[in-house]
């Protein structure tokens, strides 16, 4: 009887001692179980995004406000149109040459940058609008300490600069050529800068549309290393721009930039020739070129390689 | 040890006929005795090494406790849409929006990765999220969750450090527009076969105000998992002492 006890007792032991052992002494190294792929990486990613066939149709101006004066009430220095074809993650910059000579609603005709001085935001979308047949759903204006800060904030841009630019006695602009990382003094004087360009006027709205380009790759490549960094670019816009997009829309925009292919966007300048008009020394766009852009641009946003006239910096040396 | 002096139960309670005890008899009850005392000790032993802690193994319960996940706040920031504004509105703004979105992401996490009753079942997290990223759930079951059948794999997980840094958007008096939670999650599975991963999702999370609460409106997620070792029984730390 006590031989069996003694028996039970040291079964019971080890078994109890094996599974403990077993159990605790199992291989650190974790084996790949049926169903999961350990060690494979998985990744989600969602934002809202606009969404339609639709183009969305911006109005970016650069005012040319000097501290003190209302930046929605002065000359404007470059006027962009930015169309986005949610659907189809493609779009149009359209510059503007700021000489443009155009029809104001309620004004005599003039200078299309006179538009904002006369009736602000307003008037300038009027006056766009009216003379292009687009309709232009928000507008958003910047100045030049604006633009400064903004692009300071967010550590500077990196831009393919096109040609060396040289202009010490008016924007300031001291660029070599070549892809490099330019501070917000540094930007200003590029999208400032006309007296350096073969073309004027024409190749500084270009360039203007190279630097929304240079951001929106930059602004990308930070969203994918830092989503959070969303957070940054959209506080420096806000507090130097004045615009009439809400946070939501701004947000959805955002969002929408992230997934927005910068191959898929075009940077045209609407053609035309420097002319004495009313005395002044004005742009007479290309009436017909400027047609068919709008023509072709408006229903979808989306610009036919066979309507993009030709890069007015082109020929810069 | 024992002797017929020290054995009380019996004298408390003699059996009839057993009164007058012979040498040989009361070797064998001194026997049973030892024998009785030494299986007590084995199973309170054995009990204790299988109950202690997450347990080795469980002889009372098929499911593993639930262990609570807590995010850390390693930072709180407001970020300005408008240059003039009252500060000191936008950071207690800031704060509260934070501790706010911390509550949604504890949730979220011991929902989706901790809790077995609710391994893989977007339905149980889905009131955490806009209408437009509940529709995208199904498709990021793997990141946003342990993941589907999840319970075929793993036994358990139990959470370890996780932070996030939370971020405001704030108009200039003070209100929240957006926040964006910067989150580093980890948790140590215990898989079916005894093998353990650690379990770190990283990422940014942006939260949109709904009424009075933060949904989770846009997501960008990594889910990464390596082998672990198995925890070591320190007293009665758990398991989450090394995923961290």
């Amino acid at each position: 009887m006590t031989r069996r006890f003694v028996a039970v007792v040291l079964v019971l032991a080890a078994w109890l001692a094996g599974t403990v052992a077993g159990s605790l002494g199992s291989s650190p190294a974790a084996a790949s179980s049926p169903g999961i792929a350990i060690g494979k990486a998985h990744t989600a990613e969602y934002t809202p995004s606009l969404t339609g066939s639709k183009p969305v149709v911006i109005l970016a101006v650069g005012s040319g406000a000097r501290p003190g004066e209302d930046p929605l009430h002065s000359l404007s220095d470059s006027i962009h149109l930015i169309f986005l074809n949610p659907d189809q993650h493609a779009g149009t910059i359209v510059g503007i040459p700021r000489d443009s000579w155009v029809d104001i609603p309620g004004h005599s005709s003039n200078k299309i940058n006179s538009a904002l001085a006369a009736g602000g935001p307003d008037l300038m979308v009027q006056t766009i609008e009216a003379r292009f047949g687009v309709h232009i759903d928000y507008w958003a204006i910047t100045t030049f300490w604006g633009f400064k800060s903004m692009l300071d904030k967010i550590g500077g841009l990196t831009v393919n600069v096109p040609f060396r630019m040289y202009d010490p006695s008016y924007s300031g602009a001291d660029l070599q050529a070549g892809v490099q990382r330019l501070d917000g003094a540094q930007a200003l004087a590029m999208a400032r800068d006309r007296h350096s360009l073969l073309s004027g006027d024409f190749g500084r709205q270009e360039n203007g549309g190279r630097l929304i380009l240079a951001a929106l790759t930059q602004f990308q490549k930070e969203f994918n290393g830092d989503a959070g960094s969303l957070f940054d670019w959209i506080g420096a816009g806000m507090t130097q721009i004045n615009t009439s997009l809400t946070v939501d829309d701004v947000m959805l925009l955002a969002y929408t930039a992230t997934a927005q292919p910068v191959g898929k966007l075009r940077n045209i300048v609407l053609p035309g020739s420097s002319q004495t008009i009313g005395g002044l020394s004005a742009v007479a766009l290309n009436t017909t070129a400027v047609s068919q852009i709008f023509n072709d641009v408006t229903p979808d946003g989306i610009m036919s390689k066979k309507n993009v006239p030709p890069s007015p910096t082109a020929n810069q040396p | 040890m024992a002797t017929e002096d020290k054995t009380p139960l019996r004298e408390a309670a003699p059996s009839p006929g057993r009164t007058s005890k012979t040498p040989d008899r009361s070797k064998v009850a001194r026997n049973r005795i030892i024998a009785g005392v030494v299986i007590a000790v084995v199973v309170l032993v054995a009990i204790f090494l299988l109950t202690r802690g997450a347990g080795v193994l469980s002889l009372t319960n098929d499911e593993p406790p639930v262990g609570a996940v807590n995010f850390h706040l390693k930072g709180t920031e407001f970020v300005a849409t408008q240059l003039s504004g009252d500060k000191q509105a936008q950071k207690d703004t800031a704060k509260a929006t934070a501790d706010a979105v911390k509550k949604q992401l504890d949730t979220l996490f011991e929902t989706a990765y901790v809790d077995p009753g609710s391994w893989g079942d977007t339905g149980e997290i889905g009131d955490l999220f806009t209408d437009g990223a509940k529709g995208q759930l199904k498709d990021d079951i793997a990141t946003i969750t342990l993941g589907d059948n999840a319970g075929d794999t793993y036994d358990s997980v139990d959470p370890g450090k996780s932070s996030a840094k939370v971020r405001t958007l704030t108009d200039k008096s003070g209100n929240a527009l957006r926040a964006a939670a910067d989150i580093s999650f980890t948790g140590l599975a215990k898989h079916k076969d005894g093998t353990y991963t650690t379990i770190t999702v990283t990422g940014t999370f942006f939260f949109v105000k709904d009424g009075d609460t933060w949904r989770i409106e846009g997501y960008s997620l990594d889910r990464k998992e390596k082998p672990a070792k198995a925890p070591v029984p320190k007293g009665s730390s758990s398991p989450s002492a090394v995923a961290s």
